[in-house]
């Protein structure tokens, strides 16, 4: 009786937010598949890039109309631009400018042209195009998996010990769905993809759990797990939690936004991987966390249950055994 | 506590609170003079060290060339262990942001953050700037070089406690390969002077007295050497003499931030945007306790940026800035958790006074868990590579111990000066009896 009104009621939860939980899904087969196919769109820091500096010889107060002919430079011969420092001051005043993509002796020789033409300097203020090795190893992708993995392995330790076993699996389950969500997310949109996002996959790992644990204590204080009311306490403990998730999500989220409005070119990637960040962990705390919450804590109770059944089977049994011999 | 006391403690926390903001956020000269000089005050922020996607850049580019007698073949990895060890050099001098990339098909660029001022440019320079093969001569002209870059085994600094002068003798060790032991021993027969010179410029030299150097080990004394950090920075000058490749400086000079000129002006502005709307969420949603909480934020952030930029290895990317708001979520939803606990109590018609104790005691496993995680998880972020997360690891780190101290200590302080006033009206904290809070 009990598990089918368990079963009934993430029946019931899933009809409600079908249509979110397919968008999740949806989500994160097509980035699968755009990863599969065309792999993350990375910067130069992780793929490597090409650069070359330029001299100006001045010290401009707007250097923008200069990087704007320059990318449009790069781009016509089929580079991608990528970001610009500046180097030097006065006279000796010098853009370093970094592009992806592996460009022929000839486009790259067409961009110097182009660029001598349009800034109206000569050809040897335009110096040759050098490939720099990138600066992230293979062994940090390595490690930043580890530290994810480990981070997980503690904190679903911890929910295994403070809450139960339902708890921690949801939180490995809610922390893999929400990284793959923000890998998916970066690989459709073709983001470019730096060292920073390896930290933004584990800040989103950190505010999954943040936020999931924020939801388990309020079960765990209101002991609703001595009833078996439990699609009512992920409910009463959802509604307890949502302002403040909601609050803080939507608060990065326009940070995120204003950094895209106003802030550099530069800056406006990482800014709209901080709004993604947002909308992931607030999608996985209002719906992946309570649904599987609710099918794991129906599985733990079924088992539960099961080996109390068998536990009481075997008292029986050995008990008519013992009559019976008597 | 009596509302005397409470008036006091408020005023001395105040002024605390000042200093703090000053000795944070203000530039200043100071207004008298030490020896006929003025000097100024930098404040705790402009002292961060900044990491090159928001900072300034100090940049070498060095064409590196094969020795003679070196295959072509290994050429690449000898380009690999140079890049390495330069970085290795620069990071035991103290620098935590340094990328050491391949550069085009015959050089090695070499980038460094945290890049301040005009000394810290001059001080790289010093170190790297000028890579020659390193060579020893009992001749002043350099003349016979004894022994050489490939000959030397190691180099480090080292210290010992001299009971003569009852003081500690810092020196560098320069430890020779077996092999050219007793060649050594043969030039330096007679003593007199070993002359260190990088490529043909003399870098220093030793007076050796009437003893050889027998047993392959140059043991370098000097009394410039009055710390282990000066005796190893002479070692690790040593070591740019021993490297793979021979280096010619092509380029250097300081660039702006990767993410643009005026990158860290912007995100300051956007985190002091969120910081702001942190502070009205609070005082809006618990009125005087709010107003207590910004209080001890202010501490938070102040005592922060104090560990922040005094810890060496630290420096502050774009990821550490994000870890600075992580940190800073996590102590606004501790005092969140607080009141939220006490609203409930004085819900069921507690005092305040009771309340607010009940509250603390009840939130005081959830909060030190919580803060002990995220250090925790800060403590793993530091043992990774990328630098990237070990910036995010350093502030996450220190933060969430300052989030300890302000949650468990502050905060009980404040609250305890706070009750004086008021320990009974809930409302001027938005709390209502019987069931009317929102």
């Amino acid at each position: 009786m009990l598990n089918r009104d368990f079963s009934k009621s993430n029946r019931e939860y899933f009809k409600k937010n079908k249509f979110t939980i397919i968008i999740l899904v949806a989500f994160l087969l097509i980035g699968t598949i755009v990863l599969a196919c065309f792999g993350m769109n990375t910067n130069f820091e992780l793929s490597g890039y090409n650069e070359f500096t330029v001299r100006v010889g001045e010290e401009a107060s707007n250097y923008n109309e200069y990087i704007e002919k320059i990318q449009l430079a790069i781009n016509s011969e089929n580079g991608d631009y990528d970001s610009f420092s500046i180097m030097g001051e006065g006279d000796d005043t010098k853009l370093v400018i970094r592009y992806n993509r592996d460009l022929t002796s000839e486009e790259q020789s067409n961009i110097n042209d182009i660029i001598a033409e349009d800034l109206s300097i000569t050809i040897e203020d335009v110096s040759a195009h050098s490939y720099v090795s990138p600066v992230v190893e293979n062994i940090d992708y390595i490690f930043t998996a580890l530290t994810i993995i480990l981070i997980l392995i503690l904190s679903s330790i911890f929910a295994y010990f403070r809450y139960n076993a339902a708890s921690a699996l949801t939180t490995i389950i809610a922390s893999l769905i929400g990284s793959l969500m923000f890998i998916s997310i970066g690989a459709i949109l073709r983001l470019s993809i730096g060292m920073s996002y390896f930290a933004m996959l584990i800040i989103i790992n950190l505010l999954i759990i943040f936020f999931a644990f924020n939801i388990f204590e309020h079960i765990r204080e209101k002991n609703w797990l001595q009833t078996d009311e439990y699609s009512v306490a992920i409910d009463s403990s959802m509604k307890a939690n949502r302002f403040r998730l909601c609050a803080l999500n939507i608060g990065i989220f326009l940070i995120g936004l204003l950094l895209v409005i106003l802030a550099p070119t530069s800056i406006k990637y990482i800014a709209l991987n901080i709004m993604f960040l947002a909308v992931v962990v607030l999608a996985i705390e209002l719906y992946v966390v309570p649904f599987s919450w609710s099918v794991f804590i129906t599985l733990c109770k079924k088992r539960e249950v099961k080996v109390k059944a068998d536990k009481e089977k075997v008292v029986e049994e050995s008990t008519s055994k013992k009559d019976i011999e008597q | 506590m009596t509302k005397k006391r409470s008036k006091c403690l408020f005023v001395v926390f105040s002024i605390l609170l000042v200093i703090c903001l000053i000795a944070s956020f203000v530039n200043f000269t100071y207004p008298f003079t030490i020896n006929g000089n003025y000097y100024s005050y930098s404040n705790f922020v402009s002292n961060l060290k900044l990491g090159e996607d928001i900072g300034k850049t100090y940049r070498i580019v060095y064409r590196a060339d094969l020795p003679e007698g070196e295959a072509q073949a290994n050429y690449d990895d000898l380009r690999t262990s140079t890049k390495d060890e330069l970085k290795k050099i620069l990071q035991s001098e103290g620098y935590s942001d340094v990328t050491a990339s391949k550069y085009g098909s015959d050089s090695i660029l070499i980038q460094v953050g945290n890049i301040l001022t005009i000394d810290d440019e001059n001080e790289i320079v010093d170190l790297i700037g000028a890579p020659a093969t390193i060579s020893f001569s009992v001749n002043s002209d350099n003349s016979d070089p004894f022994a050489g870059a490939k000959d030397i085994e190691e180099v480090y600094a080292t210290s010992y406690y001299d009971q003569e002068t009852a003081d500690n003798v810092y020196v560098v060790v320069i430890d020779f390969n077996d092999e050219v032991i007793d060649s050594i021993a043969d030039a330096t027969a007679d003593g007199g002077t070993v002359y260190i010179f990088f490529g043909d410029t003399e870098f220093t030299q030793m007076d050796l007295g009437s003893s050889a150097i027998s047993e392959g080990v140059i043991y370098m004394q000097s009394e410039s050497f009055q710390s282990l950090a000066l005796a190893n920075t002479v070692a690790n000058r040593i070591k740019t003499g021993m490297l793979d490749l021979e280096l010619t400086t092509v380029e250097s000079g300081t660039i702006s931030p990767t993410y643009g000129v005026g990158a860290n002006l912007w995100i300051a502005v956007a985190m002091a945007i969120f910081i702001l709307i942190g502070f009205i969420f609070l005082i809006v949603k618990y009125r005087h306790l709010g107003w207590l909480a910004c209080f001890n934020l202010l501490f938070f952030i102040t005592i922060s940026l104090f560990l922040l930029q005094s810890i060496p290895l630290v420096h502050l990317n774009f990821s550490g800035m994000i870890g600075f708001l992580i940190a800073f979520i996590f102590i606004v939803d501790s005092f969140i958790s607080i009141f939220e606990k006490a609203k409930e109590h004085y819900n069921y018609n507690t005092k305040l006074y009771i309340a607010m104790k009940v509250a603390q005691s009840e939130t005081l496993t959830k909060t030190f868990v919580m803060n002990v995680g995220l250090m925790i998880v800060g403590f793993i972020s530091l043992l990774m590579p990328s630098l990237a997360i070990q910036s995010f690891g350093w502030v996450v780190f220190v933060m969430s111990f300052v989030s300890l101290f302000c949650i468990q200590l502050l905060n009980r302080l404040f609250i305890k000066m706070y009750l004086p006033f008021n320990s009974t009206d809930g409302k001027k904290c938005n709390f209502h009896k019987g069931g009317q809070n929102a």
